[in-house]
Parts: C-alpha cells; sequence; structure tokens
C-alpha cells in the first residue's frame, strides 16, 4: 500500500532538495508532515521579505542569504539570527542596512560556555555597493572590525565597499588570519583617497599568509603617486598561497615581477588596469599553476607583449603558459585580424574559454571563427560577442555600401567549425552573421548557450530578419541548450517543436517583430518546457499594452519569471503598465524597470 | 576478487532468488554489510523487498557497474559525455514506471540503501511535484490535507516572506 505522506523523512528531505525556488510553495501546503519536514530539511534560505519568525521555522539553516531584503535587515534584526540558528555556516547580507553591532550576538568565542552544539561561521559576506546605504556604515564600521573578532574560524569574509580604512585597517581582524583563506575587499576606499592612508589600511595584509584568494577590485590601491615612493605590490609577496588574485581596476601599472613568489597563483584578473602596459608580464613564466588570466580593458597593452606571454617558457618540466592557459580574457584589447591574432591568442591551443569581446571590429564573425575552429580544439566557451550593437552596424553599413554582386558572384565559402566539437557556450552577441555560418553554429551538438541576441543577418535589415525555418529546425535538435537568445522567435508553426528542447531554461528575445505573432498558443508551448524559469522578452517595440493585456497570463507556470525589459508600448510611447499584470498569479515575478534603453 | 566475479544469492520477500555478482550486489550497502558479516557463500535473505523490485533494484545496479566500468575504460575525453548521455537515457526508460512501482522502489532503494538509486527516485519524486498546485499535488499522490483553513493561510503567508 502506498502512502506518499509518510514517505520516511530522508527521502522526502532528499526529493525537496531537488526543487528550488518558487516551487518549494505548493510543497509546504501539502499536509503537515510533508511541511514540518520540509523545514526540517532546509538548509538554505534566500527570504524574499525579512521576517523574525521564519528564522524559528527553519531551525537548520546553514546558509541565510537577506540580499533581496537588505532594507528590512537592520543590525536589530540581525541580531536574532545566531540566537536562532546554531547549525549557520554561511550568512550573507549583502547591501542590508547593518553597521556591525549584531556580531556582538555571537557569543565570545573564549568564554562563553554557549558555543557547545553551535557550528562556527565560516562564509560572512558584509558587502555593499558603493553607492547605496555606506554613508550609514561608513562611521560606525569600527564595529565590524571589533565584532569580527567573535568569529575567528572564519574561512571566507566579503567587505566590498565597506570602508574599513578609516579604522585601523585590517589590524583589528589579524586574528582571523590563520583561518581565513579569502578575503574580498574591493572598492573599499570611500573617505579617504590618499594614499598613505590606502597603504595603511593594507598595513596588515602581509599577516594574512593563509590567503588563498583575495579580491582588492577598485581599492585604488596603486595610484601612481603611491607607487613611486612606495612599493605597494610587496604587501602581496608574502601571501604565498594565493592561487587566485584578482586586481581588476586597481589602478595597478608596473611593478608585477614583485609577484614572483607567488608560485601557487592559479587565477590572476588585472582587468580594466589602462595604463598597465604589460611589458612585466614576463614573470608569469614563475606561476607554473596559472590557468586562468584576465587582461580585459588593459588596452595600453601592445600585442607584442601579449606575444610575448605566448612565447614564455614554462618552468622546469612544465609545460609553458601557451599550452596550461585555460581561461583568457582579452576583450577590448587592440588586436588586428588575422595578423596579430594569429601571434597573440591562437598560440594558446590549451584554452577551454575564450573571451573576446567588443574585438577587432573588422574582422567577420566568420574568420574570426574559422580561425579559432583550427587552432583552439579545447575550447568550452567562446564570446566573441559586441556590447553595443553599433558596432556590428557600422560593419555592416560599411560593408552594404560595396556593390552587392560581387558578393553573390563569390559565394561565402562554407566556414568549418569542425574544431569546435567540445563548444558549450557560445555568445555572438552584435554580430553578423551569415545563413552558412548560422548553419555551421547550429551544427555544434552540445551547445548548452547560444546567445545571438541582437546578431544580424550579413545583409538584411534588421527588422525584418527571420531565421529561415531550417534554421530553426537545425536549433531545434540541440537537445542540451538550456539558454538561448536571439533576435527572432519562430513563427506559430515553429513554436510548438520548441518542445524538443526540454532542458531550456532561459528564452529570451532581445526586440524584433515577432510580438505581433504572440498568441496564447505560443504561451502554451513555452509553457510547457519543464525547466524554463525566465522568459525574456527585451526591447519588445512591438508589444502594445492591449496585446499584451489579451494575453493568457494564467498559461504560464508559477515558476517562470517574464522579464519584460525596457517594454514599451510602441503606440503610446509610454512604458508597459504595471497594471496590466496585476491580475497576474502572485507567483509570477515581472522584472519592468524603467523604459531608459541599455 | 581478481579474475572470476563472485556470485551471491539474494532472496526476496516472496521467496524469489536472484543470483548476481558480488560487485552489483555490493552497491546496495545493506547487503554489502551483511556479506561482510556472513560471508559471500551464505544466500541473503531480504524480507522487506517483493521480488518483482529487487529485480529492478538489481537492473539498476548492473547498469550502474556497467557504466562505472565503462568510464574507466575510456580513452578520449569525448566519450565521457557519450556514456553520461548513453547512461541518462537509460535512466529515463528505467524510470518508465507506474505510480506504484515508484513508491515500492523508493521502498526498496532506501531500505537497502543504494544511494545512487535513491537519488534517481527522489529526482523523479521532484519531478512529480514540480509545477503542480498543492491541491493537484494531494491529489496525484492520494494525500489528504489536515491543515485548518487558518494554517493553510499561515503556510501562504510564510511562503510569501521566504520563497521567491
Amino acid at each position: 500500500m502506498q502512502d506518499w505522506q509518510a514517505l520516511p523523512a530522508e527521502v522526502l528531505a532528499i526529493s525537496f532538495s531537488h526543487i528550488h525556488g518558487i516551487g518549494r510553495r505548493p510543497v509546504r501546503q501539502v499536509c503537515k508532515r510533508w511541511r514540518d519536514v520540509f523545514d526540517s530539511s532546509l538548509r538554505t534560505l534566500t527570504p524574499r521579505q525579512w521576517n523574525t519568525s521564519l528564522l524559528a521555522k527553519f531551525p537548520y539553516l546553514e546558509s541565510l542569504d537577506c540580499s533581496l531584503c537588505p532594507d528590512q535587515v537592520d543590525d536589530t534584526a540581525a541580531h536574532e539570527i545566531p540566537a536562532s540558528l546554531l547549525q549557520l555556516q554561511q550568512l550573507k547580507l549583502h547591501g542590508c542596512m547593518i553597521n556591525g553591532d549584531f556580531l556582538s550576538a555571537w557569543p565570545d568565542p573564549f568564554n562563553d560556555a554557549d558555543i557547545e552544539g553551535r557550528r562556527s561561521l565560516l562564509h560572512l559576506d558584509l558587502s555593499t555597493r558603493r553607492t547605496e546605504k555606506a554613508p550609514l556604515s561608513a562611521a560606525l564600521s569600527s564595529f565590524i572590525m571589533t565584532g569580527l573578532q567573535r568569529l575567528p574560524h572564519l574561512a571566507d569574509l566579503n567587505l566590498q565597499g565597506r570602508p574599513v580604512a578609516e579604522h585601523g585597517g585590517l589590524w583589528p581582524v589579524t586574528c582571523l588570519a590563520p583561518t581565513l583563506t579569502a578575503l574580498t575587499i574591493s572598492d573599499s576606499l570611500l573617505w579617504s583617497s590618499e594614499p598613505p592612508r590606502v597603504l595603511r589600511m593594507l598595513e596588515a595584509l602581509p599577516e594574512f599568509t593563509a590567503l588563498q584568494r583575495l579580491s582588492l577590485q577598485d581599492f585604488w590601491v596603486f595610484t601612481e603617486a603611491s607607487f613611486q615612493s612606495d612599493p605597494s605590490l610587496n604587501v602581496l609577496s608574502r601571501l604565498t598561497r594565493l592561487t587566485s588574485l584578482n586586481l581588476c581596476s586597481t589602478h595597478f601599472t608596473t611593478g608585477l615581477e614583485q609577484l614572483a613568489a607567488l608560485t601557487a597563483l592559479q587565477r590572476l584578473d588585472l582587468s580594466l588596469n589602462p595604463s598597465f602596459n604589460g611589458v612585466d608580464m614576463d614573470i608569469a613564466s614563475e606561476w607554473g599553476h596559472l590557468r586562468s588570466l584576465s587582461l580585459a580593458g588593459c588596452n595600453n597593452i601592445k600585442s607584442g607583449a601579449l606575444a610575448n606571454l605566448c612565447a614564455l617558457n614554462g618552468r622546469d618540466n612544465e609545460a609553458p603558459l601557451k599550452e596550461s592557459l585555460q581561461d583568457l580574457d582579452v576583450s577590448s584589447l587592440f588586436i588586428t585580424f588575422p595578423r596579430a591574432f594569429e601571434k597573440t591568442v591562437q598560440p594558446f591551443t590549451g584554452l577551454t574559454r575564450l573571451i573576446m569581446r567588443d574585438n577587432s571590429t573588422k574582422a567577420s564573425a566568420t574568420d574570426m571563427l574559422t580561425a579559432i575552429a583550427s587552432s583552439l580544439p579545447n575550447l568550452i566557451t567562446l564570446d566573441l560577442g559586441f556590447k553595443k550593437q553599433e558596432a556590428a552596424r557600422t560593419w555592416l553599413s560599411a560593408h552594404q555600401s560595396a556593390p552587392q554582386e560581387d558578393d553573390e558572384g563569390c559565394e561565402e565559402a562554407a566556414p568549418s567549425l569542425e574544431g569546435l566539437g567540445k563548444l558549450q557556450h557560445l555568445c555572438l552577441q552584435g554580430r553578423n552573421l551569415s545563413e552558412q555560418l548560422l548553419a555551421q553554429i547550429l551544427h555544434l551538438s552540445r551547445l548548452v548557450t547560444l546567445d545571438l541576441g541582437n546578431a544580424l543577418y550579413d545583409g538584411i535589415c534588421h527588422d525584418f530578419c527571420h531565421m529561415h525555418a531550417d534554421s530553426w529546425k537545425a536549433l531545434f535538435s540541440l537537445h542540451d541548450l538550456r539558454r538561448f537568445r536571439s533576435t527572432w522567435l519562430p513563427g506559430e508553426g515553429q513554436l510548438a517543436d520548441i518542445q524538443c528542447l526540454p532542458k531550456l531554461e532561459l528564452f529570451d528575445v532581445v526586440g524584433g517583430p515577432w510580438l505581433n505573432n504572440l498568441r496564447s498558443s505560443n504561451w502554451v508551448a513555452l509553457a510547457g518546457l519543464p525547466e524554463l524559469a525566465c522568459l525574456s522578452l527585451q526591447n519588445p517595440m512591438r508589444l502594445s499594452n492591449q496585446s499584451l493585456a489579451s494575453l493568457n497570463m494564467k498559461a504560464l507556470p508559477d515558476r517562470l519569471q517574464l522579464a519584460l525589459r525596457y517594454g514599451l508600448d510602441y503606440r503610446a510611447g509610454a512604458p508597459i503598465r504595471a497594471d496590466i499584470f496585476s491580475r497576474i498569479d502572485d507567483g509570477l515575478r515581472m522584472i519592468i524597470p524603467s523604459c531608459q534603453g541599455s | 576478487m581478481a579474475g572470476k566475479a563472485v556470485e551471491v544469492k539474494l532472496y526476496s520477500c516472496d521467496g524469489e532468488d536472484f543470483r548476481v555478482p558480488s560487485t552489483v550486489a555490493s552497491r546496495s550497502e545493506t547487503v554489502k554489510n551483511m556479506l561482510e558479516d556472513t560471508g559471500e557463500e551464505d544466500a541473503v535473505p531480504l524480507p522487506n523487498v517483493h521480488g518483482r523490485t529487487l529485480s529492478l533494484v538489481l537492473d539498476f545496479c548492473k547498469r550502474l557497474v556497467q557504466y562505472e566500468k565503462d568510464l574507466q575504460d575510456i580513452t578520449e575525453d569525448f566519450q565521457h559525455g557519450q556514456l553520461d548521455d548513453e547512461f541518462n537515457a537509460w535512466k529515463q526508460d528505467f524510470l518508465d514506471i507506474d505510480q506504484a512501482v515508484l513508491y515500492e522502489l523508493i521502498m526498496a532503494a532506501n531500505f537497502l540503501n543504494v544511494a545512487e538509486l535513491l537519488d534517481l527516485c527522489c529526482k523523479e519524486v521532484a519531478r512529480l511535484i514540480k509545477g503542480k498546485s498543492p491541491e493537484e499535488i494531494r491529489a496525484y499522490f492520494h494525500i489528504k490535507n489536515d491543515f485548518t483553513p487558518q494554517e493553510e493561510e499561515e503556510v501562504r503567508r510564510e511562503n510569501q516572506w521566504a520563497f521567491e
């Protein structure tokens, strides 16, 4: 006799753990036993609204993330957390209105008997955004530094945007040094931009020898003035266990050789340092474990410096960097195609991830993909997108002005993408695509993500382009596809075939004229996808309040998030009326930000 | 253990007996512990498991052992994905069973402690729950609603706070 209500608790708990987000709501409503099992098996929670009584409902939480209700969580609210949640190991208070006073609610690690039965907090995220709420917390952030002394086992601390510089830098928390393996003090410089004070803040950093991950993003440490007089990077030279170092946007210019001792380094982010010219990058030969390197936006780097990087020999018996590097980001760098490209990117044959956004506007997607397919056989992720469509448009208009007969005379040879057999994630946002190229792309059978947002077809005015029926057919054979973005929606008849993509989670249509055929049968086809969690219609220019009001929103399942970014009623020129959605089930979260374009 | 695989005998509650390699039977932690206690010569009685269910459990264990063996034999990376795909397709066919059988299978996987099978079944339960309203879930699993209207209202309110 089956009795599903009485399934063993551990069986129910495993089952429930596979249900996420809003889908968990009905589970708690089925019966008391299911609710009780669910509540006591819940380990992670990201509440939408703060309510202190929630903590008592889920006493075995190991992870609590308050970043969805930051305005409701202040020190008084957060004060309740340690008393209710003895199993808590991870706490995220990103953006919350706290000054650190709540940390005193944790028992004193040196004398309280209360410690027994309590697990130590290991991960704490107190980050905040520079622009928000920081003034409130700034004056009082010394509370944070003193309070942290109660959490001596912390392994991961995020203080992004918290102005710790004012209060003795990191000295008060050196008691965390033995256990702390990850520290984020990005963007922590609110109140003091004087280099000497900044450096004082980092004075204690060499004590944190256990650190494996460190982010100083946006820290503005290495201002030119400070660098001249003070060997700033020196504070990092003792952190020999570092595997990941983020120096993004630190105004870092030179002195990389001071990091020669960081031989464990695997990931290095030097992006957005426009003054960094890359001449001392030879030091990378010391970093035999380096797998990931970002130089995005360091537009002072010359191709020659990158070519030198390819020429480096490995240490001892280790493989040279050009073979061992797996992840390279060279977005927004000036790399001419094909000449510089051949010398700087193509030699990195070990790459599994290549990010090259906003690059080489003069090269066609076909040429670049063909070159990449012939030289980088291990790629899993490839991004050749343009943030701005204009770049691709300029290229397109330049080509359109050339005599069209020439194009027809010499039909473009079908590109061969066979070398990209492992590719799973491909972004060609804002690129112009030829029919042949698209056909080849749709043969990459392992694709999980395909981003063709704002992509253009050669020679076709983008307002009227549709993907060919054969292309849709090919697309629907990509059975692993989870995320798809395009400018086009298939026609009424074809949309039913979207059922062939059972794993689809995100379906994002950017602009385009297709919304005319947004009828309820289309919704039904989309709503039938079991995993679909986000249906996004960006810039739906043809969407009117009226046509939207006629849709049968009830046909959409609860879990689905519908995003109508930048939605405008094209006739009224006004944002889509929020009240249209008022009759939608409570579960459907609408994202309708203001109509300002990106 | 090198060379020929040792066979063990398992008895279901309705007296059916199964002979399987001990590598397959040991995928069940419960059986494995019993074998360690009694030795592999003795037949293992499984009083909680019906023959038709045990046969399904053993099918799964055989396929799992096969999959793991195949994984060790591969030489190229891409074959890994292929094997996964094949195994996943097999699992889908395997789960093409009615609700009563799924229930039996869960109870058996839980008793026999076959972690991979239990997880597979639990995922299937999760799949069956997903996308249904509370009423639909109750109807599907024949569960009685034991909430008072007030309690139901409270749960609904908590849900709104807690779950996105």
